[in-house]
């Protein structure tokens, strides 16, 4: 055995232990889940039948598919541009030289710290019938009577949306945060000299410095709002509910595959489509806020 | 090629090592003698209690018996168990949810239980049902829960809650209690959810769940049984724990958000425990239609019909839901026994917290009704808010639900 080979030996034994595990849990599992899209399956029993395309033509005749993707849609669409703006601003403002700025770092930063579940729970008992923000709106007499966020169609799916941009927005804040370490300081002083005042220089020097850092932002928050799962499976009791308004595609996935439905095939079908939307969508978002007009 | 040939050796080696493991797990199981043996048994975190009293029902068999018991705790407890059984790796006993078990008894992956062996005659009749199927029994319950309504005895007398369900939802008893109450507290709360009103809805003989496992709710008996909690929950007589921004009933009623709940006897060491300055009282649930009803959930052991330790997992059932071993749990656990002799021999039945409940557990219905009911009550919580912001009727709520999940359960099939 020549040296090459030797070396090649090698190195494939010092990745192996990662190649194994990622080849098993997650090329794996992709290939099965492929695999059993196509499959009438019980896990259980060990029984599949081929049934072609069926899972995936089921998935336009299921009017709750239909309603799943509209939410998770309307979801990203809300969420995705606010949570990125709001991170922006609140980055551009911890980096002024303000007094006190590493307490509002940290204060702005535990939402984060804290897990989703939790930040449900506490969320549904602010938002309750009788909660706190509709008791200081009728002190406020900003309303009449108490709404009932909860358990109204129309509203719950955006006390989700106000809960994940809040919790969220941190997260990014503090990547903008550290991009904006790398924004050279002459830029602004020029910029200051020339008399721009500071929401210009945030419009034109922050944002189009930041635009590589945007793609990222963007990206890990579309793929982060289209999977979105425990908050609506703790807010509706894993129902999805009210109306359906709750229903997020991954929350649909699983309860096809699990629980009493065990129509796992379909369950697969609905995650690749979901899979392949994300790809779609990132590509356009990347496509729209290329980097390279930057310079 | 060249590279992909030794990742693949790499592989295959891997995947031999395992099967390799695998294979090395496995007993004869021919061996008489089950002294020393391991059961596994599966099951989901209790309370401290709880947890105690599984621990010394446990140590007392392994003393008797010389069987080992290797505990499996789960969390998310249906889909972490479901998944285990696809890979293999289900432990030999395990808590089965009378609501699950026609699921597992239809996917096969439950052993049928010998009524003899087991001793069933031993239990009340609709918690023996509850793991009936084609004649065989599939489980044997460890313990149950029943429905019973509480009332918070500062702000309550006894002597004036109805007993009937039609004058306590219907009537104005509600209305002059709300009157009476503190500015936070409401007169009762409720849950939107069948597994808590299914008795109402199948009173009088209908049922919500027709041929083929098809959602029922639309039917004009069922509309109108459930009227009577809807109209009241539309009038904002009674409230839901969520409105009030708690958890559950039992810390709505423990912090003196609500005066009255119907809540299951799991309710109790709450109370107990964290509230032990409300004093409160338990009463069977008022009647229906003149007919007393309740729900009954009951959790039974099974075995795994994949088992390897099939007589050492028999022996311990038989013991955990034996005189003994129930009793042990039971008084532990403050929980209530399956069985009508160890009922007897603990005395719970003279304590006047559990009384009531004892005694729905003779003519309670089970939660439980074929496979498709997870559909059927998703559906329904689905819609039933609809009717309390008034968007829809009852009916027409009812209406929908059923569609959506009869759509459902027909393109799973």
């Amino acid at each position: 055995m020549n040296r090459k080979k030797l070396e090649a030996l090698q190195g494939w034994s010092f990745i192996s232990p990662a190649l194994i595990v990622i080849s098993i849990f997650v090329i794996g599992s992709i290939i099965f889940t492929i695999y059993i899209s196509f499959h009438r399956v019980n896990l259980f029993t060990g029984y599949y039948e081929f049934i072609g395309l069926d899972n995936y033509k089921r998935l336009f005749n299921d009017t709750k598919v239909l309603i799943a993707f509209k939410n998770t849609l309307s979801f990203v669409a809300v969420v995705v541009p606010i949570q990125t703006f709001l991170a922006m601003v609140m980055a551009s403002v911890l980096n002024a030289k303000i007094k006190g700025v590493k307490v509002f770092r940290i204060a702005y930063f535990l939402p984060t710290l804290t897990s989703s579940a939790a930040l449900t729970m506490i969320f549904m008992f602010l938002f309750s019938l009788y909660g706190p923000i509709n008791q200081i709106a009728l002190q406020l007499n900003i309303i009449n009577e108490p709404i009932n966020f909860l358990n109204d169609a129309k509203v719950a799916l955006k006390v989700i949306m106000s809960m994940n941009i809040w919790s969220t927005v941190p997260f990014f804040m503090v990547i903008y945060l550290a991009a904006l370490q790398e924004v050279p300081e002459a830029i602004y002083e020029a910029a200051r000299v020339d008399g721009a005042t500071n929401v210009q220089q945030f419009f034109k020097i922050t944002i189009p410095q930041l635009k590589p850092i945007t793609t990222f932002v963007l990206l890990m928050g579309i793929i982060g709002t289209f999977q979105m799962f425990d908050q609506a499976y703790i807010f509706s009791n894993g129902s999805g509910g009210p109306e359906n308004s709750t229903l997020t595609v991954a929350l649909l996935s699983y309860r096809y595959a699990f629980g009493q439905n065990s129509t796992m095939g379909f369950a697969a079908a609905i995650a690749l489509v979901l899979a392949l939307l994300i790809l779609v969508v990132s590509l356009i978002a990347q496509k729209l806020n290329k980097s390279d007009t930057l310079y | 090629m060249k590279r992909l040939l030794p990742v693949l050796m790499i592989l295959m080696l891997a995947v031999g090592m395992f099967v390799g493991c695998g294979k090395k797990e496995v007993n004869d199981g021919t061996a008489q003698e089950l002294m020393g043996k391991t059961v596994v048994v599966g099951r989901w975190g209790g309370n401290d209690s709880e947890t105690a009293a599984f621990t010394k029902a446990v140590n007392d068999f392994t003393t008797a018996t010389g069987i080992k018991v290797t505990e499996k705790v789960y969390s998310d407890y249906n889909t972490e168990l479901q998944a285990e059984m696809i890979g293999g790796t289900a432990p030999d006993v395990f808590y089965v949810d009378a609501y699950m078990a026609p699921f597992y008894i239809q996917q096969g992956v439950l052993m049928p239980l010998d009524e003899q062996e087991f001793d069933l005659d031993q239990f009340y009749e609709p918690l023996k049902n509850a793991f009936l199927s084609d004649g065989e029994y599939y489980a044997a319950s460890k313990d149950y829960s029943t429905l019973a309504l509480y009332y918070n005895k500062a702000y309550v007398n006894e002597s004036d809650i109805p007993i009937t369900m039609e004058e306590l939802l219907g009537g104005d008893f509600l209305i002059n209690l709300a009157t009476g109450l503190p500015k936070d507290m409401v007169a009762m709360t409720y849950n939107q959810d069948l597994a808590r009103s299914m008795f109402m809805a199948q009173a009088g003989g209908v049922e919500i769940v027709k041929e083929g496992n098809l959602s029922n709710l639309s039917d004009p008996r069922v509309v109108e049984n459930l009227k009577l909690e809807y109209d009241a929950a539309v009038a904002k007589k009674i409230v839901t724990p969520a409105d009030l921004g708690q958890g559950w009933n039992g810390d709505a009623f423990g912090n003196l958000k609500t005066a009255i709940m119907i809540e299951g006897n799991w309710v109790l060491g709450h109370l107990q425990t964290n509230f032990p300055d409300v004093d409160f009282g338990v009463l069977e649930l008022p009647t229906v239609k003149g007919e007393k009803g309740t729900m009954v959930f009951t959790v039974g052991y099974g075995i795994n019909m994949v088992t390897k330790e099939a007589d050492a997992s028999k022996e311990f059932v038989k013991y955990m839901t034996g005189a003994e071993g129930m009793a042990t749990w039971c008084m532990g656990a403050g929980v209530l026994p399956s069985r009508m002799d160890v009922t007897t021999a603990t005395n719970v039945e003279k304590e006047p917290l559990k009384m009531p409940h004892i005694a729905g557990a003779v003519y309670a219905i089970p939660w439980q009704k074929g496979t498709t009911m997870d559909t059927i009550n998703v559906e329904f919580q689905n819609y039933v808010p609809s009717v309390i912001s008034g968007e829809r009727s009852l009916e027409a709520a009812l209406k929908i639900a059923e569609d959506e999940a009869n759509k459902t359960i027909e393109a799973n099939n």
